[in-house]
């Protein structure tokens, strides 16, 4: 490769992983104290969703305060068993106007989210994720990313126990709006997929974000260290 | 005390019975004077009315059962007459009681789905055929956009979970079909990857729900649906986009076709006045 070429590649990288970096950064910020509020009120009944939202609120501002990422929506997503509902919680906040998500009137409130990707990797891999991008009909009702972030604590019986994940949405267009240049400065046609071949983001006309990548067509691909996402090159 | 509610002992006589069906007698004998037993002094309508409440939503009070009289209600809350009165009051309000008076008056049980599904019947008796027909061919349209995209850009592991969910279908309760179905048609629109899509999907399975409510209880209809759902992920899964939407488009039909017969039947029954000039408001009275 053109070492002119290599460079700019390396700054390509470093600026994609930068970006979804500052996101889990960003969540990371305030797990600790999460987790400490969360085992300090695991009192049996005390763990309301009512408590959990006031703990979680203040902590989610942080990531929707933050202007490094274009950040549509964070909170918390406690584990399904933990409230001794019989069901989950969110503790979302998300839009221009940082509406409380409230499931019920939308009738969503007895989806299932323990499926979901974004809750489902982190619990399995005990790892941080970015799922996506795909349609985030919970929250955000548009094409979405989500990075994701499990939470565990040490319960009285001192083991480690999986409370739930925390995270943050990012619209797929503003996945766009913000890594487009980036790519746009490279010059060569480069495309960023996720795990499963989904294109997040392309500077190659023929891919946008939500089509599924062929790799026979990849001239150059190169893992992001860290993410489940890769960075292939069209030529 | 009125016999039904007397609380059971060891050396009752229901003892001979048939374990099991004792087992069902006991629980839900000893559950419905369970709702009856004593509040205490600081008793008040409002832990009154959610008692009863509860054991209506929970089934353990049932469709159309007569409730206690206010004085016996009193008597068996242990609280005075008045608030016994007013809770059934609230009751009322919310639709969860009627109280009919005359000789064989008293307060009855309406349960929830049964009013539901009331509300149901004269939504679809009283939309007009037109209206019908528009409402599934809209949802026709969008379903069949869904599945064709899902078909070319949904991923392998996606659809594995799709045939889980398939498989977790509850065939055979009713009662949780409806929402769990809902669940795998959104979650199979998504796959589709176009948001305003699932969107209007979802939109549009909100207002069609009410009215296949009704087709629900049919065992055969529920495990038709499953057959033809398994075909369509099929051609998802083949990536046959054209076989997909017309899978999707055909089953849509059949549902609107049985939805069409329904309402034909219903105003059958009981027909639906003729729509009044614009000049006069349209009643129709509810069943």
């Amino acid at each position: 490769m053109n070492p002119v070429i290599a460079a700019d590649k390396a700054a390509l990288d470093h600026a994609v992983a930068e970006f979804f970096g500052a996101a889990f950064d960003s969540l990371g910020q305030w797990q600790d104290e999460l987790g400490e509020a969360i085992a300090s009120n695991r009192t049996p009944g005390h763990l309301t969703p009512a408590r959990l939202d006031a703990l979680v609120e203040p902590l989610a501002e942080i990531t929707l305060d933050q202007t490094e990422i274009p950040v549509y929506g964070a909170g918390f997503i406690v584990a399904v068993h933990l409230l001794g509902t019989g069901k989950g919680h969110l503790s979302w906040w998300q839009g221009h106007q940082r509406s409380k998500l409230a499931l019920a009137s939308h009738s969503k409130d007895q989806i299932d989210y323990s499926r979901l990707e974004w809750y489902r990797v982190p619990l399995e891999t005990g790892e941080r994720h970015v799922s996506g991008p795909f349609v985030d009909y919970l929250c955000s009702d548009e094409y979405t990313l989500t990075v994701s972030l499990p939470l565990f604590i040490q319960n009285d019986a001192d083991e480690r126990e999986f409370v739930g994940v925390s995270a943050l949405d990012i619209l797929a267009e503003d996945v766009e709006r913000f890594l487009a240049p980036h790519l746009a400065v490279f010059g060569q046609r480069t495309t960023l997929v996720n795990r499963v071949g989904r294109v997040v983001v392309s500077s190659d006309p023929r891919y946008v974000a939500g089509d599924m990548f062929d790799m026979a067509e990849a001239v150059d691909s190169s893992h992001l260290d860290g993410f489940p996402l890769t960075l292939v090159t069209t030529g | 005390m009125p016999k039904r509610y007397r609380v059971h002992g060891r050396n009752d006589v229901e003892h001979k019975l048939n374990q099991s069906a004792l087992a069902a007698v006991q629980g839900s004998s000893r559950m419905r004077s369970a709702v009856f037993s004593p509040i205490g002094d600081e008793g008040r309508a409002e832990l009154v009315d959610r008692r009863i409440s509860n054991a209506i939503s929970s089934g353990v009070l049932t469709h159309g059962e007569r409730l206690p009289s206010e004085a016996e209600l009193a008597r068996l809350f242990g609280v005075a007459v008045v608030t016994a009165r007013e809770a059934l009051m609230g009751l009322r309000s919310r639709g969860l009681v009627v109280t009919r008076r005359g000789r064989n008056g008293g307060s009855f049980v309406i349960a929830p789905e049964l009013q539901a599904m009331k509300d149901s019947t004269s939504t679809l008796r009283a939309m007009s055929r037109v209206a019908l027909r528009d409402l599934t061919t809209h949802y026709a349209a969008i379903s069949a956009a869904c599945v064709e995209l899902a078909a070319t850009r949904a991923d392998d592991s996606e659809l594995d979970r799709l045939d889980q969910a398939l498989g977790a279908l509850p065939v055979d309760e009713p009662a949780k079909w409806r929402r769990m179905l809902n669940e795998f048609s959104l979650e199979l629109a998504a796959l589709s990857q176009s948001a305003r899509l699932t969107r209007e999907q979802l939109r549009l399975q909100h207002e069609l729900t009410p009215l296949l409510t009704l087709a629900d209880q049919h065992k055969d209809l529920r495990e038709a649906q499953v057959q033809r759902l398994i075909d369509l992920v099929a051609a998802v899964r083949a990536r046959d986009p054209e076989t997909s939407a017309a899978l999707m488009k055909s089953g849509v039909r059949e549902v609107a076709r049985w939805l069409a017969d329904k309402q034909a039947e219903l105003r059958a029954i009981v027909p639906v006045p003729p729509e009044a000039s614009s000049l006069k408001p349209s009643a129709t009275r509810a069943p």
